[in-house]
């Protein structure tokens, strides 16, 4: 843990230390169809698997209803998982008893979508940010207000807000209330889940930079679950696209935007609206809807919109598996070293 | 019949609320000639809903009203009809789409007693020739299984076929102008690109006129002819599409272009206006933009400026002043 | 650091803000008339309780049977006096207080109950709400006056007994609407984030979730008032509730209906008094839900 002021010089440098190791994650949610009916499993997450290193951004991608919210939240044991592993710092957090859960969480945060909606209502910023210290019994109560008047400046935000409630604040500012009370407790890890896709777009970019800033100054490893891939692209280190549940390509961002593997992966970025009105985008049109995740498709989960099906993706599930160098995709194109033709297919066809 | 389909000028929009009136529209102008996509962008409060529900004489009856200026439409005034007149508009001549395909559709009726509404108000049709028709549409606008679809209800749609549903609602009569207010904002990246797409192959196939309110630059210069940028109830710029991205005048819409992460390069501080969009009730003489302007200076503060033109190219900034400029030189 | 500086958007001290905040709602009172009219109505209430005795023309205990059931404007007695000579307006002023006492110590053990059998159903879930919940739906299959009457039959007669066994038909209603309340809550986004802060359990309970249905006990609270009143009344009526010689409404109402053919003013002032102050705090309890809950009107 780093005391507060401790600025490392180069900031953005990585380790290969793994922070968090997902294994086999699972959640499932049943939903009861009443007495005489078997219950529906709906498979939020299904058996996803990957690692996050110490100071990188990991992004999880995804659209609504793809699990990459719900993989958030069991992370940090919002929900409960059905089974699998998750290992941070090497203890495995699912097995944890709730009070050493509790302790833990001193070090693992959140900073939620809606600024709106995650402070309570009826506190004062002052409550909102000495929650944190008071729960983890941090500082005397003198130091806990010059450590958040502290947080405040450094989030661009001043003393004198000190008193107010949340509903005086625009929806930016309390979202930077939001990250203060993220990050007043020196974290080491932070799930940011939709952090500035309730936000207009003028002060997105003030929360980004933000966190991007406090990622330098403590050193924090940052999970980013987004829908806005150019956000994504912008700070993240490496991403895990997910389709219903699953993650179909796992890489270093800039290679997943260079040279995307899963045919999802690429409709998805084709998909992204053009930054420039003379910009011509080959786009890849998915026809129909994401499948209802109660009732996902057969074999691959994503063969119903896939213009590149093959008659063994309506039935046989592909894995991840390595197609390159630290690219791994779910996709049979690349299952049998069918790479190089898979590949002039699928370009020839874009 | 002129080229110009929708004219707005100097439109004031004035709402009560507990704590006095305020103005969310402000000596608004504009116009949308035939055939055109004309883009609103703007963030929450800069008025672009409002203006769009002012058009479609949508606004709250008892806590609203239009204080000056004039909507001409088809060479009317639309703002002086009454209710009754302006329901034979509505559906009709001018449709809306909205942001919220679930809440815009009455969960009670089926998607096709939702469609065949506008064409028992609007259109003299048996009961066969409203089905055919709403088929019809349904098929268009890419809905497959349009025959069994008629007999479902809302809920039983996803997002995207529900505005899809929506778009064919707004359709039916073939309207001549349509306001779409976020389309796809509440959609998916991949649903929005066949959103985007056909209504782009609706448009050039019907030759409608298209009012496009969004705070997506990237869907406006997928989408739009022209642009009109508003913020805080006013505009302050207006251009041709390519205009625009290449040669913004006005600091705010420098700004939004600017502050795209796509516009940055990756991992750099993302260039961002500061401050925040300011409450109704903060604003005061000047420029509305003037405190979060990187290049305010005095007069700003003191003095609203008028809109400058520049060929086509409007904006409202002090900067384009020509006696300014000339000192500048 | 590039955020840029955050302009205050409304540099209004603290002091200015409470002040006018208590400006607003008498702005807000005075928009709407039904609001104003239940206002006045429970002043008035809680003046003639507190100094009924003082206000009252006659002592109400004072029973002159020379002037048993004279008609309302005769000899001074506004509004009469009843088979023992006493003057009806007296008795109902000093009434008021019965009905305050009760309706107030009523709502608060009630509601004191109810929320916390509420709180414990809503937030912790599992067999306990099962338990709980259907304790409540039992009880709420009963007609709550009968039910007040078997409580007060068994407790016997008296103001404490009353109040309890009101208390004890009525909790059921507050349990109902605070166990929703909370269930509402707990799926709210900041409830998530306090669990994600690390605050233990208890303390979410009572620093984010009490707070925050504090609003609609205070709306559900002033609802039941009314129905408690008329309760007492009720109970008084058969002959469970307060006792003569205490002049209660509904005691009131108890004794004077053998004379209601030739005597009609002896149950017709009390009653008024009744259906003024039910409507009276049900007016304010209306007011007060749609100021403070604007999302139930849909404003």
């Amino acid at each position: 843990m780093l005391a507060a002021g401790f600025k490392k010089a180069g900031g953005d440098e990585m380790t290969d230390i793994p922070i968090l190791e997902v294994t086999n994650l699972k959640k499932y949610y049943k939903i009861s169809q009443g007495l005489f009916k078997s219950n529906i499993v709906v498979k939020a997450v299904d058996d996803i698997s990957f690692s996050i290193k110490k100071g990188e951004t990991f992004a999880l991608v995804g659209e609504s209803g793809c699990g990459k919210s719900t993989t958030g939240r069991t992370l940090l044991r919002l929900t409960e998982a059905t089974s699998g592993e998750v290992r941070y710092k090497g203890k495995d957090l699912m097995s944890l008893p709730y009070e050493k859960m509790r302790f833990l969480r001193k070090e693992l945060q959140m900073v939620f979508q809606d600024p709106y909606a995650s402070l309570n209502p009826k506190m004062t910023i002052k409550q909102i940010l000495t929650e944190p210290l008071r729960v983890h019994k941090k500082y005397t109560p003198s130091e806990r207000t010059k450590k958040i008047i502290e947080i405040l400046k450094i989030v661009g935000l001043s003393e004198e807000h000190l008193d107010r409630h949340p509903n005086e604040f625009s929806g930016g500012q309390r979202q930077r209330i939001g990250i203060a009370r993220a990050v007043i407790l020196n974290p080491d890890f932070i799930v940011a889940d939709e952090p500035v896709s309730a936000l207009d777009v003028s002060v997105q970019s003030q929360v980004i930079n933000l966190m991007l800033d406090l990622q330098k100054e403590f050193e924090l490893t940052y999970l980013f679950i987004s829908h806005d891939l150019s956000v994504v692209e912008h700070m993240t280190d490496r991403v895990a696209v997910m389709y219903l549940g699953k993650i179909v390509e796992l890489t270093e961002t800039e290679k997943l935007f260079k040279d995307p593997k899963h045919p999802y992966t690429q409709a998805l970025i084709s998909a992204v609206p053009a930054s420039h009105p003379r910009e011509v985008k080959k786009r890849i049109v998915l026809t129909g809807d994401v499948p209802n995740p109660a009732n996902p498709p057969s074999g691959c989960a994503f063969h119903t919109r896939c213009p590149f099906v093959m008659e063994k993706c309506k039935s046989i599930a592909p894995n991840l598996t390595e197609v390159a160098d630290g690219h791994q995709t779910s996709c049979h194109l690349y299952s049998e070293k069918k790479e190089e033709k898979t590949n002039v297919i699928i370009h020839s066809e874009v | 019949m002129s080229d110009i389909l929708l004219e707005i000028k100097d439109l004031g929009i004035q709402f009560n609320t507990g704590k006095g009136p305020i103005q969310p529209i402000r000596g608004v102008s504009f116009s949308l000639k035939s055939g055109e996509t004309l883009g609103v962008v703007g963030e929450s409060g800069s008025g672009k809903s409002v203006t769009s529900l002012a058009v479609m004489g949508l606004l709250p009856e008892k806590k609203s009203k239009i204080v000056s200026g004039s909507i001409h439409f088809n060479d009317e005034d639309i703002t002086k009809l009454s209710e009754k007149q302006y329901r034979k508009l509505r559906g009709n001549e001018m449709s809306m789409i909205f942001q919220e395909p679930m809440t815009s559709l009455n969960p009670v009726f089926t998607i096709g007693e939702l469609l065949s509404e506008p064409l028992k108000q609007h259109k003299k049709m048996s009961k066969k020739e409203r089905k055919e028709a709403i088929i019809n549409v349904l098929k268009q606008v890419g809905i497959p299984r349009a025959e069994q679809i008629i007999n479902e209800y809302p809920h039983q749609l996803s997002g995207g076929m529900r505005q899809r549903v929506m778009i064919s609602l707004a359709l039916l009569c073939e309207p001549k102008l349509l306001i779409c207010d976020e389309p796809t904002t509440a959609l998916d990246v991949t649903i929005q690109a066949q959103i985007l797409e056909l209504m782009k192959e609706i448009k050039a196939e019907k030759n409608m006129s298209l009012l496009f309110i969004t705070h997506d630059l990237g869907v406006v210069a997928e989408m739009c002819d022209r642009v009109v940028v508003m913020y805080a109830g006013e505009i302050v710029e207006v251009a041709e599409i390519n205009e625009l991205f290449d040669q913004p005048l006005h600091p705010y819409t420098q700004g939004l272009i600017h502050s795209r992460p796509t516009n940055n390069s990756r991992k750099s501080a993302l260039y961002s206006i500061k401050g925040q969009v300011p409450r109704p009730e903060e604003i005061g003489i000047g420029c509305t933009f003037a405190n979060r302007c990187p290049h305010a200076f005095e007069k700003c503060l003191k003095e609203t400026p008028p809109i400058f033109e520049k060929g086509d190219h409007l904006s409202k900034c002090w900067l384009q002043d020509s006696k300014r400029q000339a000192v500048m030189k | 650091m590039e955020t840029g500086t955050v302009t205050t958007a409304n540099p209004l001290n603290v002091k200015a803000k409470k002040e006018s905040k208590s400006k607003e709602i008498a702005r807000k009172l005075l928009r709407s008339w039904t609001g104003v009219i239940g206002f006045s109505l429970i002043i008035l209430l809680l003046i003639l309780s507190i100094f009924g005795e003082v206000i009252a023309p006659f002592d109400p205990m004072d029973a002159q049977l020379r002037d048993r059931l004279l008609p309302p404007l005769t000899d001074g007695h506004l509004l009469g006096t009843d088979q023992l000579g006493r003057d009806i307006l007296s008795r109902v002023i000093v009434g008021a207080r019965v009905s305050v006492v009760i309706g107030l110590s009523t709502v608060l053990l009630a509601g004191l109950i109810g929320t916390i059998v509420g709180v414990i159903a809503g937030y912790y879930r599992g067999w306990i709400d099962i338990v709980l919940m259907r304790i409540v739906d039992v009880q709420l299959s009963f007609p709550f006056i009968l039910l007040v009457l078997v409580i007060s039959a068994v407790l016997g007669a008296g103001l404490t007994n009353i109040v309890i066994s009101l208390a004890l038909a009525g909790w059921v209603i507050f349990a109902r609407v605070i166990r929703s309340e909370v269930l509402a809550l707990r799926e709210k986004e900041f409830i998530t984030a306090a669990i994600a802060t690390g605050v233990p359990k208890l303390q979410i309970l009572v620093r984010h979730i009490l707070p925050n249905i504090f609003t609609p006990i205070i709306i559900l609270g002033s609802l039941q008032i009314g129905t408690y009143i008329i309760a007492e009344a009720s109970v008084s009526f058969l002959g469970f509730g307060v006792q003569p010689p205490t002049a209660a409404w509904g005691n009131m109402l108890d004794e004077g209906k053998d004379y209601i053919f030739n005597s009609w003013w002896l149950i017709t002032f009390p009653g008024i008094a009744i259906i003024l102050t039910a409507l009276g705090v049900n007016l304010f309890g209306d007011w007060l839900r749609d100021t403070l809950d604007p999302e139930l009107k849909g404003e």
